[in-house]
């Protein structure tokens, strides 16, 4: 029965309310599959062409809440993982499950939860399901608001590693304190001032290096808001962590960021400053690359949602890089030369990432015999490098956009992005970044240092949005993108069209060409259609679609996956209740 | 509000206390010591099954700590080179050697590895998410097996080598050092890899050797990609089975330079109980 009731509130997107005595049941659900068709073309060794060629997952949550109790459960279910998702994510159950109780001053989780401290440099518990990214905590969590604007968190658990756990033990307290709401200020200005401690235990073994068990990091931030400016700045230290991540050093971590935004009648300013330095900072220090992160360094880049120019995302090194991130926004209002009949807005944004200015130091592992001279060394084991104020010698990547968006009529308006990257492949695809860029540095092999792969791409988008007539609209989208650069099958010139019709609020049908016209490699000259239609009914929503998929570097936030090229059947059904 | 911030404060210095900073000369150890062959019964051995590839930049630095885990554990450590997976794809002019097999391969998808490089320790921890293991987490798995002291069953080998029809034949006997009381379903697996192959690798800085010293190369399986059942095999202490193979090898194939390594596993599990390795008579 319980099933059933299951069932039924799954498919009829109902809300189900008990009686009052009894609180309330929400939840959503989300089920995706694939059926991949054999596509010797993109994928000749068959690698994204998987047994099972049907594959499947869905996601069920529930929450329980009734007055000042919550409780909820996620059911996963991978029947298989589809191509470019973690394949550790395997078979079903329930993998997240917690009790809440709110009261007075106290609010406690016990089981798994999310949370995040400051910016989340020293912690940050996510799910990014696109991703295959899920850290959260299983364990405790204590908040305690003693007034209003001061609270305390302290936090303490096991990370999520697929269906498993770390078994490293995360513990953290933070504490935050906004002044207005505390000292009853009667300003506009708000002083939010907070600091917070995350300590692992972790048990490594290892028969070359001792690592530490116990390694905290701290962090001091403080955020100033004011009706037209919010400027906030985070700085954080970790202790010692030696791990594949950074080659195994010694050094400290720092990590500084500081972000801000000005707004003031129709301009718009923003401006982000990040210095990470050795701040990988996960459960377990020889791990996959994207599991079991503490930590999160935001990438003070743009995420970019146009796909070819969403093919040159940026992923933050973890371990070593500092850069800025400028932009500004001018809305030309109506009436004016340059706004029209319409208005225009005008964003603009320039964004670069380099390396450290370090010196790195070494450690001799080898002598010639007859010379005495080294022949090998390491900086494993070492403190790895000393830094120096400015720029480090090799840049990671700038990205420049210019957008304009404009409404030309009544019925048709457009947006044009123009975007210029310098894209280090070697830093960013490769991992030759952070402490790994010593590789690049002069050596007695090469007197020079060396070139990364790194190249400039260029990219227009035309995004024009038509309304037929009331209720349907056709919205096209024209991108191109330029570039000599090739990382393995990887590069060169595409073209791309996107039509989408929508008939609102039900039905929507997308017709997409993209042609990878100027790869290095002809073979992969080639086109990727796809075409997808959606029906929406209420909060229910039903996607199916058919097509060859191009090679893609799908990021979250500066984390990023490459998913492989794909051909066949999508279907996927999403719902809440 | 004074009493807010004392706890406060008591709490960070509580949790900054759990901190330990390795002092600088601890930090490296000195992993040559009693690691070596011992007397007594045969300890056990660490089979590593390493996924690389050609194009991989960063396989060079797996290989380079498996080298430093063999000199360590010196005649305890086996590696089978395994190169699958689109690295492995050869991409000529620049990477022309073509090192994949079917055994290799099979391998590999059975690992389902979330890449390369990377690998099997004993193939342990099969079915969970550590199944297949970062390099970086190579070291630490070695030192945990090797630690579990004298292996459950020995492998003594013997190999003979027809130069004129490039025919090797392998002879394993296996001996039980103490009672199988877990019930294993034995099979057992022999194959050749070959050291010292001369070809363009791409380097952690991406750029490219062309005179790569490739080692451990998986040539061919003796008996299967996965092995044979060792039938007839009891769990008693004192029980003993002998098993044969042969193959010939590829006119490509330097004989000098090859070896074989054979192992023993739990199909219930999946885990290596012992390996062994031999060189191949010249």
């Amino acid at each position: 029965m319980k099933k059933l009731l299951t069932v039924l509130l799954v498919f009829t997107g109902s809300t189900f309310l008990f009686a009052q005595n009894f609180g309330r049941i929400s939840g959503n659900f989300q089920t995706d599959f694939q059926y991949y068709l054999r596509d010797t073309l993109i994928d000749p060794l068959g690698e994204a062409y998987p047994d099972e060629r049907l594959l499947g997952t869905g996601f069920l949550n529930l929450t329980y809440q009734r007055d000042n109790f919550i409780a909820g459960i996620r059911y996963e279910n991978y029947q298989n993982n589809r191509v470019g998702l973690p394949q550790d994510y395997k078979g079903e159950g329930i993998t997240y499950r917690y009790a809440r109780f709110i009261k007075d001053k106290w609010d406690i989780t016990a089981g798994n939860f999310y949370e995040q401290f400051g910016s989340g440099i020293i912690l940050r518990a996510y799910e990014e399901r696109g991703l295959g990214l899920d850290n959260n905590l299983d364990g405790v969590r204590t908040i305690y608001t003693p007034m209003e604007g001061l609270t305390f968190k302290g936090v303490i658990g096991r990370q999520r590693n697929f269906f498993e756990k770390s078994n490293t033990i995360v513990r953290g307290f933070d504490t935050e304190w906004s002044l207005r709401n505390t000292l009853q200020w009667e300003s506009t200005t708000n002083v939010i001032l907070g600091a917070g401690l995350v300590s692992k235990f972790q048990e490594v073994t290892s028969p070359f290096y001792t690592y530490p068990q116990n390694v905290a990091a701290g962090a001091f931030r403080g955020t100033v808001i004011t009706p037209t400016l919010n400027f906030s700045a985070e700085y954080a230290y970790k202790a010692n962590d030696p791990s594949t991540d950074n080659e195994i050093i010694y050094k400290p971590g720092h990590a500084l960021y500081i972000s801000s935004s000005y707004t003031r009648g129709s301009l718009g300013l923003t401006g982000e400053i990040k210095y990470y330095d050795n701040f990988s900072f996960r459960s377990e220090p020889n791990t996959q690359p994207q599991q079991l992160l503490i930590g999160y360094l935001p990438s003070a880049t743009t995420l970019h949602t146009y796909a070819l120019p969403a093919l040159y995302s940026y992923n933050t090194s973890l371990t070593g890089e500092q850069g800025f991130q400028l932009g500004a926004s001018y809305y030309f209002k109506r009436g004016t030369p340059l706004g029209g009949k319409y208005g225009l807005k005008v964003e603009a944004s320039l964004a670069q990432s380099y390396s450290l200015n370090k010196d790195y130091e070494y450690r001799v592992t080898a002598i010639d015999s007859v010379t005495n001279l080294p022949t090998d060394s390491t900086v494993s084991g070492t403190d790895g490098y000393t830094t120096n104020f400015g720029l480090g010698p090799i840049k990671y990547f700038q990205d420049f956009h210019i957008q304009v968006k404009k409404k030309l009529s009544k019925k048709v308006s457009i947006t044009g992005t123009y975007y210029n990257f310098y894209f280090n492949s070697d830093a960013i695809r490769k991992g030759t970044a952070g402490v790994a860029d010593y590789q690049l540095y002069p050596n007695a092999d090469n007197p020079n240092g060396l070139e990364p792969n790194a190249f400039p791409v260029n990219a227009i988008v035309l995004d024009i949005l038509w309304k037929l007539k009331p209720g349907h609209s056709l919205r096209t989208e024209i991108q191109g993108l330029w570039t000599d650069g090739q990382d393995d099958r990887f590069g060169g010139d595409w073209a791309l069209l996107l039509l989408e019709y929508s008939i609102a609020p039900h039905w929507f049908l997308a017709v997409q060409d993209a042609y990878n016209y100027g790869n290095g490699l002809e073979e992969l000259q080639i086109h990727y259609l796809s075409v997808n239609a959606g029906y929406t009914l209420g909060t229910t929503r039903l996607q199916v679609g058919y097509g060859r998929q191009q090679e893609g570097v799908f990021c979250v936030g500066g984390i990023c996956r490459v998913v492989p090229a794909s051909n066949g059947f999508t279907l996927s059904l999403t719902t809440n209740f | 509000m004074k009493r807010h911030i004392f706890f406060a404060l008591s709490t960070l210095i509580l949790l900054s206390i759990s901190c330990d900073k390795v002092p600088v000369d601890e930090r490296v150890k000195d992993p040559t010591g009693n690691n070596g062959p011992v007397d007594g019964p045969q300890q056990r051995a660490v089979l590593i099954e390493e996924f690389t590839g050609i194009t991989c930049n960063n396989c060079p630095k797996a290989a380079d700590e498996i080298k430093k885990i063999e000199g360590a554990f010196p005649g305890r450590v086996h590696t089978i080179g395994i190169h699958a997976s689109n690295f492995a794809i050869p991409q000529p002019p620049d990477y022309p050697a073509d090192f994949r097999t079917g055994v290799g391969t099979d391998i590999y998808n059975f690992a389902n590895p979330f890449g390369v490089p990377s690998g099997l320790i004993d193939r342990t921890d099969y079915n969970t998410a550590t199944f297949s293991k970062p390099y970086g987490s190579f070291d630490g798995e070695v030192q945990q097996l090797i630690e579990t002291g004298a292996a459950d069953i020995a492998i003594a080998l013997e190999v003979s080598y027809d130069a004129s029809a490039k025919r090797a034949s392998i002879s394993a006997t296996f001996s039980n050092q103490k009672t199988l009381d877990y019930a294993p379903e034995l099979y057992w697996m022999a194959v050749l890899t070959e050291n010292k192959i001369i070809a363009a690798q791409k380097l952690p800085d991406n750029s490219k050797d062309p005179d790569y010293e490739h080692n451990h190369v998986l040539r061919a399986s003796f008996n299967g990609n996965f092995g044979l059942p060792l039938t007839n095999h009891g769990f008693g202490p004192d029980n003993s089975s002998t098993a044969d193979a042969s193959l010939t090898l590829d006119n490509d194939w330097v004989a000098a330079n090859c070896e074989v390594i054979v192992f023993v596993y739990d199909a219930n599990t999946q885990e290596v109980i012992q390996s062994a390795a031999i060189d191949l008579p010249e």
